[in-house]
């Protein structure tokens, strides 16, 4: 408007004449909850007074309207952050309830279960060694009636014992997840966890009438755990074996592989079709078939044996084939607890590492990206879904969409993506449990994996192999950016040499470089440093920054080699 | 046989599921109490001296850790023998029942053979 005063529009309380010229541009967004599509959620505008008797030309609106978007952005992410914030905070209130009220059911149901049980048992006892030996029972039906009673007694006891597990199960889950479980953490003998649960198990195992095999390697190294909880894994273990198998061995195993150790336990029975592999871990979700026999149990062992385990650091699966048994194994970090008490003391900073060799690696590799590429954008949010496709699409990536963990895993397994962008805090799988399947499975381990969420938890992350971790409030811009760094890089594996002199933070960093897509080459010496330097080539080299002070190898390289171009990093 | 033995507990028909447990050992003469609250509980205890108390530890009022201690700790009864019944196995109610001075520990649902074979072996039978 070049003549305010003249303006149909203006506001009738300002009419001293003072204003020459303004310009309005509105701020869109398109995060309202309430109605799908931009919203105009404000305007900013800038005047002229009478005394300039400057008009606005289309530079300065075009300039302003840029402000408008950058603006309009900013409210959109303080919304979104918002929202997030507050969806936490009510997941979180939720859960605390939850398991506050889990622990008082739980508590209130043992009355009553102990008086069901408790006189069921006391009834079966002075039927067998009291009543039944005064009965004269001749004829079929009196007998018949005798069988039914303690059929009858004994069902009630069966069950009401299978309730108390199921009690005792979810109260534990509970304990678990709220992190109510003082974790007694001691340095232990896998083998003695592992005699321990067979013991416990021994009588099962005899019912059945199945060999129960030990195969533990001698000499295993000591691991960091809490042997109650590591026993009652096992132990849920054989009980499985147990209760599926019935002809044939439960085999306890313990071997070192690599840094860990994997224990499992084989059996010889029905083994467990691929489609269910997942699920056994799942609260509540039995697998088999419901007609043969319904397995008994709670549903809850296992999910309680994933919770124990990952809380130890360690990862639970399980292999199979319907007809050739199944193993359920599990690791524990074994000398890798070494590590990480070391880390302690010296705490290697990963997220700031991957971060600056992120950032050389982007600019050695300038973005020539094909734009029709497929991602797939994992978030439990329609609007996080919507703001994401829209700017992906924007900028010529075809996206598609899942709601949840399972749904990204069975459109990965449909159609694989070049790329993911997975939230954390989901219904069911969460964010962290998709990235592991994920890297650890050889068919979608190289698909570059994004996280971006309000869960600050980079160093997690970056463990289990994702490629960048973002936080939100999400900033289009950088997620771009990344994006294309990362399906660049994505067709030309980057190599990168570490040097330490203990060997432990090498495998540790290898690890989770690897995880990240580089290939990674080791020296654990000045000698070897320098023939690696030299015959490897690496873009990058990663060095311990005492190891460099200690020796002169560095500045040998760089000037005696010729490796001045290489990119040296140097971690603490 | 001079042996009593005590049952505290305000559910009625905990208090009965125990009672018919320990009917064998009534029939051999053993006397059994009950009471369904703390402060009688402890009354008794001072009056009639049991071998064995099971005693609940959510109750109304005096718990039985409340009645627990009293007796260990402050009338130093120590040969008093008791069992303490608890609905929650959690970990904090193992430590208190050590701290007052419980002799064990039983988590409900108990199994009556257990309490059976708990009796025969405190009163000596």
């Amino acid at each position: 408007v070049d003549d305010y005063d003249a303006w149909p529009g203006r506001s009738p309380d300002i009419s001293y004449g003072v204003v020459r010229a303004i310009v309005g541009v509105p701020l869109t967004h398109s995060t309202s909850t309430r109605q799908p599509g931009p919203q105009v959620g404000g305007v900013i505008g800038l005047a002229f007074d009478t005394e300039s008797g400057q008009t606005f030309g289309n530079e300065e609106v075009e300039l302003l309207s840029r402000f408008a978007q950058l603006a309009a952005i900013a409210l959109d992410n303080a919304r979104l952050y918002a929202s997030a914030q507050q969806a936490r905070e009510v997941a979180e209130a939720a859960n605390q309830a939850k398991s506050d009220f889990l622990a008082s059911v739980s508590h209130e149901l043992r009355t009553p279960l102990t008086s069901v049980l408790g006189f069921a048992k006391i009834s079966q006892r002075s039927l067998e060694t009291k009543l039944l030996p005064k009965i004269q029972a001749d004829d079929p039906r009196t007998k018949r009636d005798i069988r039914h009673v303690r059929e009858n007694i004994d069902i009630i006891v069966t069950e009401g014992e299978r309730l108390t597990t199921l009690i005792n199960d979810v109260l534990d889950l509970a304990k678990i997840e709220a992190g109510k479980v003082e974790w007694s953490m001691q340095p232990l003998a896998i083998a003695e966890v592992i005699e321990r649960a067979v013991a416990a198990t021994a009588s099962l195992v005899e019912q059945k009438d199945l060999a129960l095999i030990k195969d533990i390697t001698t000499d295993l190294p000591e691991v960091i755990g809490d042997q109650d909880q590591l026993i009652q894994v096992v132990i849920n273990l054989i009980s499985n074996a147990v209760k599926f198998t019935d002809q044939g061995s439960v085999t306890c195993r313990a071997r070192q592989v690599n840094r860990e150790i994997v224990v499992s336990v084989i059996d010889t029975g029905p083994g467990i079709a691929e489609a269910d592999q997942l699920k056994v871990f799942e609260k509540f979700k039995q697998v088999g078939d419901t007609l043969t026999g319904k397995p008994e149990g709670t549903g809850l062992g296992l999910p309680i044996c994933k919770e124990i385990v990952e809380r130890h650091g360690g990862r639970i699966w399980v292999e199979s084939e319907p007809g050739q048994g199944s193993t359920f194994s599990f690791t524990l970090p074994g000398q890798e607890t070494e590590v990480e008490t070391r880390l302690a003391t010296r705490p290697v900073d990963l997220a700031e590492l991957v971060k600056q060799l992120k950032a050389h690696v982007v600019n050695a590799a300038p973005t020539s990206v094909d734009h029709q590429k497929n991602v797939l954008v994992v978030d439990d949010e329609a609007l996080v879904r919507k703001l994401l496709g829209q700017a992906l699409g924007e900028a010529g990536y075809r996206v598609r969409e899942a709601e949840d963990g399972q749904e990204a895993l069975d459109q990965i397994k449909y159609q694989k993506p070049d790329l993911v962008i997975l939230d954390v805090l989901m219904p069911g799988l969460s964010g962290f449990d998709v990235a592991a399947i994920l890297k650890n499975n050889p068919q979608t381990m190289d698909i570059p994996i994004i996280i971006l969420t309000i869960v600050e938890d980079e160093g997690r992350g970056y463990r289990l192999g994702v490629d960048r971790y973002l936080c939100k409030p999400i900033n289009t811009e950088l997620l771009l950016r990344e994006m294309e760094g990362l399906l660049a890089q994505n067709t030309t594996p980057k190599t990168v040499l570490i040097v330490d002199k203990d060997a432990a933070i090498v495998e540790m960093l290898a690890k989770v470089l690897q995880g990240q897509g580089y290939k990674v080459s080791q020296a654990l010496s000045s000698d070897t440093f320098i023939k690696m330097a030299v015959s490897v080539k690496s873009g990058l080299i990663l060095v311990n920054a005492m190891f460099a002070e200690q020796s002169d190898t560095v500045r040998k390289l760089r000037f005696e080699q010729g490796l001045e171009n290489v990119v040296m990093l140097f971690y603490q | 046989m001079e042996s009593k033995i005590l049952i505290v507990d305000d559910e009625a028909h905990i208090r009965l599921l125990l009672e018919r447990t320990l009917l064998d050992f009534e029939d051999e003469g053993v006397e059994i109490l009950t009471a369904d609250n703390g402060g009688d509980a402890l009354e008794i205890i001072k009056a009639k001296k049991p071998a064995l108390v099971f005693l609940d530890i959510m109750m109304p009022e005096m718990n039985g850790f409340d009645v627990c201690n009293a007796v260990k700790n402050e009338l130093g009864l120590e040969d008093v023998y008791i069992v303490m019944l608890t609905a929650k196995g959690q970990e904090y109610d193992k430590r208190r029942g050590e701290e007052v001075g419980a002799d064990i520990y039983m988590t409900k649902p108990f199994d009556p053979d257990e309490i059976y074979d708990k009796t025969e072996e405190v009163l000596g039978l």
